[in-house]
């Protein structure tokens, strides 16, 4: 570079054609860095954090913990059973407009099942893509009194993103 | 350093070019690094986290659990902005909402799902929640 006859023995930023193109270069770079971690923070920190998954999970261990008592099923559990009660559930959130869902089956004899909240999640928990409802499914078994198996089937789905005041 | 080496116009002129650029590379990546670092601090990140935390721990929680949160942070936040932490958390038992508002204008707000009644109270840098039976039903 040094036996370049423009350069001779001066600053680099004094030889303008060499400058130019120094300069040109470095900003570009500069420009390429600083836009991709401009908008790759901007990305992620614009992004609401998605917690309806979570929600989804603590749902159904709610309603696990409303049917079952040490492994067992509940006896009380029949047609007339307050799901929301035992659960500890507020019944306005789950209403047919609402953000949450669940559907509780339980494959005994009676084949009871309980079905509250927003009933379009059963569709949108096998859709993928922003602005659905992320759901958790869960299949055990719990033993009635006289020590059967018997199979409970639970979805949960949540869709609620928050709000801004 | 060799004396000579500053006598040497093309090492002088060198190093030069070489300190200019390093203190131009230095300068643009202060400034990333302070653009991140602010980022990661914005008063709507930290209302949107915690609200949706407290939520969940909420949500989670059985009769009789006594839940104690640092929101250290979100005083830091709210000292910034002069609004007083008391004021900066709110959970609406009757809604079934929490919302966090750390400047005098706007907040998020995240509901919860669990019957039982919330007994909060904000000591410091804590959160102190205590899960209740819903009396009402």
């Amino acid at each position: 570079m040094y036996k370049d006859k423009r350069v001779k023995n001066r600053f680099l930023f004094e030889d303008k054609k060499a400058s130019e193109i120094l300069s040109i270069w470095m900003i570009l770079i500069f420009m390429i860095i600083g836009i991709i971690i401009v908008w790759g923070v901007l990305y992620f920190y614009s992004s609401p954090a998605d917690v309806t998954k979570l929600e989804s999970k603590v749902l159904s261990n709610k309603l696990v913990s409303a049917i079952s008592e040490n492994g067992y099923l509940r006896e009380n559990i029949g047609l007339n059973f307050d799901i929301l009660k035992e659960a500890g559930l507020d019944e306005t959130k789950f209403s047919a407009s609402g953000d949450f869902y669940f559907n509780l089956s339980i494959y005994n004899k009676e084949g009871i099942s309980f079905v509250k909240g927003n009933k379009d999640f059963k569709i949108q928990c096998k859709l993928e893509g922003k602005g659905f409802a992320e759901c958790y499914e869960k299949e055990f078994f719990l033993l009635d009194s006289s020590g059967d198996k018997i199979k409970i089937k639970i979805l949960t789905g949540s869709s609620q993103q928050g709000a801004k005041i | 350093m060799d004396k000579r080496f500053f006598e040497n116009k093309k090492a002088v002129e060198m190093l030069m070019n070489n300190v200019i650029i390093i203190v131009i590379i230095a300068v643009f990546f202060a400034f990333m690094f302070l653009f991140v670092g602010r980022a990661g601090a914005q008063v709507t990140i930290a209302e949107q986290t915690y609200a949706k935390q407290i939520a969940l721990l909420i949500d989670n929680a059985k009769i009789g659990t006594i839940i104690d949160l640092d929101i250290s942070e979100l005083k830091i936040i709210s000292e910034k902005n002069r609004k007083e932490l008391d004021n900066a958390i709110i959970i609406n038992n009757q809604d079934g909402k929490v919302r966090v508002a750390l400047t005098s204008k706007g907040g998020y707000e995240f509901e919860f799902f669990n019957n039982a009644d919330i007994l909060w109270s904000i000591n410091e840098n804590n959160l102190h929640m205590e899960v209740v039976e819903n009396v009402q039903g």
